[in-house]
């Protein structure tokens, strides 16, 4: 009753159709104008932070959408991980995610409801929550949701 | 070639060792013989194995996956220029296609644009039909809206779908959908359901490929590239003599076998990733040359051939 049969794969690399593509390299550097946006805290903010623990917020902000009411804590995206991983901070701090890898991440609440979702954060763009209660916020990258941490709001 | 192959028990071209360093080897061409259930396989490599391979071909399809249409950073700025380049070498096929299936994150964004432009250069390609199933990438968003309202029409649930043809049965499942904090893909427990009910009419010779975004074995935990249900989903298909599973995702050619069921994960028309575990993330490998780029995307053409009984070859160390 079976029938016999083979399934060939060809796997067709693009190599050999050269003529008709391009191969522009220098023009990447125009991304970078997306960047006026970003939040100035690189330097001021930094500090010593700690791996896993608060960062004390009393920095001001340039971010876009920040009102200055309080000190935004910055959480970076890069390499696929959450930095820091766990983030420990005051009820009314706004904290806001950077994503600095060259692929998109979103900083998505596990909860359902979702209790804040950035959507997509294409690279150098920012999201900002202020949390206003206290509890354990759980999110990940809807994108590739390996990649999870953890507010603390206290 | 030979330094690939070192103990042909059955001369038909293969060794365990042989396939191994297949893997690894982008642009090569595998053929799978499946005879009553037993699969076996030869290595095949350029132009002599597109000779082979079209030589008595009953039909062919082909798989583009992985376009993200918007992505525009090293190592490819131009990811519509390449993915025309795959469509103009569908285009250049001896035997036109019989259809395309793409396995998903046509977009990177899931943005309208986005997905205008990968539908506006597809339907350059000289195909019957195709066929989609989305990554992660075209449904991230809004939870897959935008990618349901192009290709949603004749689907079930989130996008699932099946058809015949030549008497081989096609599933395309979507396991990009409601992904959970440090999982895996997954099929979910409707679309498992329906796949029950989808195959249960079926004899057990009938072929049976199946296609869908996020690999259906798990190739590596740590990055994600997994789908947590597979096995119940393969469960269900393994009364079947014959199993082939397309995915895409992993931007990278991976081969497996086990039982009847060949695995197979294909390039992207984009950008390539590392090797499972080989970089700290899975993001793109940036430092491509350009001239070398074209070299590490591609697509993926399936033959499909009745066998006579010489070609039937049985390589029983391939387990």
């Amino acid at each position: 009753m079976r029938t016999p049969f083979r399934i060939v794969f060809l796997l067709t690399p693009l190599l050999a159709a050269a003529g008709g593509c391009n191969a522009r390299t220098p023009a990447s550097q125009a991304d970078a104008h997306s960047m006026p946006d970003m939040p100035n805290m690189a330097a001021s903010a930094s500090g010593p932070a700690k791996p896993d623990k608060a960062d004390m917020p009393d920095k001001p902000t340039t971010d876009k959408t920040t009102t200055d009411k309080s000190a935004p804590t910055k959480i970076v995206i890069d390499n696929f991980t959450f930095d820091p991983h766990v983030l420990t901070v005051a009820v009314g701090t706004e904290v806001v995610w950077v994503n600095r890898d060259d692929v998109p991440h979103t900083a998505t609440s596990t909860t359902k409801p979702r209790a804040f979702d950035s959507g997509a954060l294409d690279t150098d763009q920012t999201y900002s929550h202020v949390f206003t209660t206290a509890g354990e916020y759980e999110y990940f990258c809807a994108v590739h949701p390996h990649m999870t941490g953890r507010v603390v709001v206290k | 070639m030979n330094d690939r192959i070192t103990k042909d028990p059955h001369n038909d071209g293969i060794d365990r060792r042989g396939l191994l360093k297949c893997m690894a080897w982008v642009g090569a061409g595998v053929a799978f013989t499946v005879s009553g259930g037993v699969l076996a396989s030869r290595l095949l490599g350029g132009k002599a194995a597109e000779a082979a391979a079209d030589d008595k071909g009953d039909f062919t399809f082909v798989q583009v996956s992985d376009s993200h249409i918007g992505f525009s950073k090293a190592p490819n700025t131009d990811v519509a220029g390449t993915l025309k380049i795959a469509v103009d070498k569908i285009n250049a096929l001896p035997t036109a296609p019989a259809f395309l299936l793409h396995t998903g994150d046509l977009t990177h964004l899931s943005k309208p644009e986005e997905f205008d432009a990968v539908a506006e250069i597809l339907k350059g390609a000289k195909v019957g039909k195709t066929f989609f199933t989305p990554g992660e990438h075209d449904v991230f968003t809004d939870d897959g809206k935008r990618y349901l309202e192009r290709y949603g029409k004749g689907v079930q649930g989130t996008g699932w779908q099946s058809f015949d043809y030549h008497g081989v049965h096609y599933i395309g499942l979507v396991n990009v959908m409601n992904l959970k904090a440090g999982g895996l893909g997954v099929l979910g427990q409707d679309q498992l359901d329906w796949l029950k009910k989808d195959v249960s009419g079926l004899g057990d010779s009938t072929p049976i490929v199946v296609f869908a975004h996020v690999p259906l074995w798990t190739v590596y935990e740590k990055w994600g590239w997994g789908t947590s249900d597979a096995e119940q989903a393969l469960a269900l298909l393994k009364r079947f003599g014959s199993v082939t599973v397309l995915n895409g995702h992993i931007h990278q050619v991976l081969q497996k076998m086990e039982g009847n069921v060949t695995f197979h994960t294909a390039c992207s028309t984009a950008f390539p990733q590392p090797a499972p575990g080989k970089a700290e993330s899975p993001g793109p490998v940036k430092d491509v040359p350009a001239d070398k780029l074209k070299s590490v995307l591609g697509l993926t053409k399936v033959n499909y051939v009745e066998a006579k009984s010489a070609l039937a070859v049985i390589d029983p160390t391939l387990e």
